[in-house]
């Protein structure tokens, strides 16, 4: 008899991970080459035992998947050496811990041994997997469009830029880094830009406007339980009538 | 609701977004001041239904996995050494450097540090100092009876003595360069302090590989360009509102829900 209450319910559930998910796209609106987040909501089919005749199920939400939009930013000219963006697909690969991660964010800098690190100190890898290293007296750093690394002194290497069959399949691990399970393929021509980096692609105006319609959305559910509600409370005072 | 905490998060994150632009702007007319920028980065994720895991027991894998994200912190505020727009003050000590390298300066606390300032002016015993009286390494007196001192672009500095045709040669300043500038710490009075992640520094007279030249006569000025500050201020400005916009919704959601009978 509640039923309807508890499928509203799921939806005021689900609403508030939608939420979360949006907060956290507006709160990484200035991260370099952050990729904004968005649920994806599916069907719950409950068969209903009850049914008295040719019902059908009852159809409850749940968030069934976080989807990344992977459209890259817009590319801000820093004029650092250090920083690199990636023209179309592509990722740049860094040695962590816990192995090879992958990121967009080319926001470089030179390490205390002269490595080339994220803003992390991960070592960032060459097209060999060794982290690419810079000798004292390299002091015009050159990356080409098709990430070879020069300087002065001559080719120094060049960057590894990877690509996946399937960018969904990325886990986000925070500090604008991504682990993959899948094995990384080289792009063979990457294009790189030198002097300009990868700015977060949340588009503000969208953000904002999905915030006011899921505030109204959640507001029509509050709504629509009280309604229930009161529905169900006069049904009794009804009944109850009925029997004195 | 954690969209509360992640909303937050964001603000803080701006606030130190203004707080660095609004350094930059009141050190726009500073002597040698390199601009900073703050630099952000993701929180870790929660997974909700982690990508990849398998959703029945024939093998069906998730395409992609529900990952929520926690917010947004601060991962770095880092100068940017680009050159500063040089000015002439036909000053005898100022000198500015063209390209890559510091002065390194003796602090009273016998620690080294490195400065782009080249404000220069005589201690009481004729001693190359900064404009905070520390001297400029290595020590270069210029004897009482210079009448014109001359410091070329390779750092020798050259004092015409009275009753003398030749300059003289009274001594070389020499300029350090590091592997990562960036890694040099900040301490105020336009001095950095190298640390290891900066490297160890590398001395050499001015004009040598990788060490910029000098020019005498010159001050480097502060490489913060105002309307680029202006814009990011705006930017930021905007970005806290959004913010400011998030917690306001999930708090408005919040109330509907304690308002629900």
């Amino acid at each position: 008899m509640d039923t309807p209450s508890y499928v509203i319910l799921s939806r005021l559930g689900a609403q508030l991970r939608a939420t979360q998910v949006l907060a956290h796209n507006l709160a990484n609106a200035e991260t370099p080459a952050f990729q904004a987040g968005r649920p994806i909501f599916a069907q719950y089919l409950q068969p209903q035992h009850n049914a008295t005749g040719g019902r059908g199920p009852t159809a409850y939400v749940m968030d069934r998947a976080t989807w990344r939009d992977t459209t890259p930013g817009a590319l801000t000219t820093t004029g650092n050496p250090l920083d690199v963006a990636i023209r179309g697909e592509g990722y740049f690969a860094v040695e962590t811990p816990q192995g090879e991660r992958y990121t967009r964010a080319g926001r470089f800098t030179l390490g205390p041994d002269g490595r080339l690190t994220d803003m992390e100190g991960h070592a960032v890898l060459d097209a060999r997997g060794t982290p690419l290293t810079f000798g004292p007296n390299d002091t015009r750093i050159e990356i080409q469009g098709d990430g070879t690394v020069r300087s002065e002194n001559g080719i120094i290497g060049q960057l590894r830029v990877v690509r996946f069959e399937d960018q969904q399949r990325l886990r986000a691990e925070g500090d604008r880094l991504f682990a993959s399970d899948d094995p990384a393929q080289p792009v063979e021509r990457p294009s790189l830009v030198q002097g300009a980096f990868e700015g977060s692609n949340v588009r503000p105006v969208l953000e904002l406007t999905n915030l006011t319609a899921e505030l109204r959305e959640f507001q029509f559910a509050v709504q629509f339980i009280e309604r229930e509600g009161e529905r169900l409370g006069s049904a009794v005072d009804r009944i109850l009538r009925r029997r004195t | 609701m954690r969209a509360l905490q992640i909303a937050g998060t964001g603000m803080l994150a701006q606030q130190t977004n203004v707080e660095v632009i609004s350094n930059n702007i009141a050190n726009m007319s500073t002597t040698g001041y390199k601009r900073r920028r703050a630099e952000f980065q993701d929180l870790l994720y929660q997974n909700m239904r982690r990508v990849g895991s398998q959703s029945s027991d024939i093998g069906s894998v998730l395409p992609s996995g529900a990952q929520l994200g926690l917010g947004v912190k601060t991962s770095a505020i880092y100068r940017i050494s680009e050159q500063g727009s040089l000015q002439q003050t036909e000053n005898t000590f100022d000198l500015a450097i063209r390209g890559n390298g510091f002065f390194q300066v003796l602090l009273p606390s016998g620690e080294l540090a490195y400065t782009r300032d080249g404000t220069f002016g005589l201690s009481p015993e004729g001693v190359i100092v900064t404009a905070e009286g520390f001297v400029v390494q290595p020590g270069i007196t210029i004897p009482a009876a210079a009448r014109d001192v001359t410091i070329n672009a390779a750092g020798e500095v050259l004092a015409k003595l009275d009753g003398q045709v030749e300059p003289q040669n009274v001594g070389q300043i020499q300029t350090a360069i590091f592997p990562n500038e960036g890694g040099l710490e900040a301490i105020g009075d336009n001095l950095l302090l190298a640390t290891p992640a900066s490297g160890q520094p590398q001395l050499a007279a001015p004009g040598q590989p990788g060490h910029g030249q000098l020019l005498q006569g010159f001050i480097e000025n502060s490489n913060v360009n105002v309307v680029q500050e202006i814009t990011s201020l705006i930017t930021a400005q905007r970005a806290y509102e959004m913010n400011s916009k998030v917690i306001t919704a999930a708090d408005e959601m919040l109330s509907t829900l304690s308002r629900m009978r």
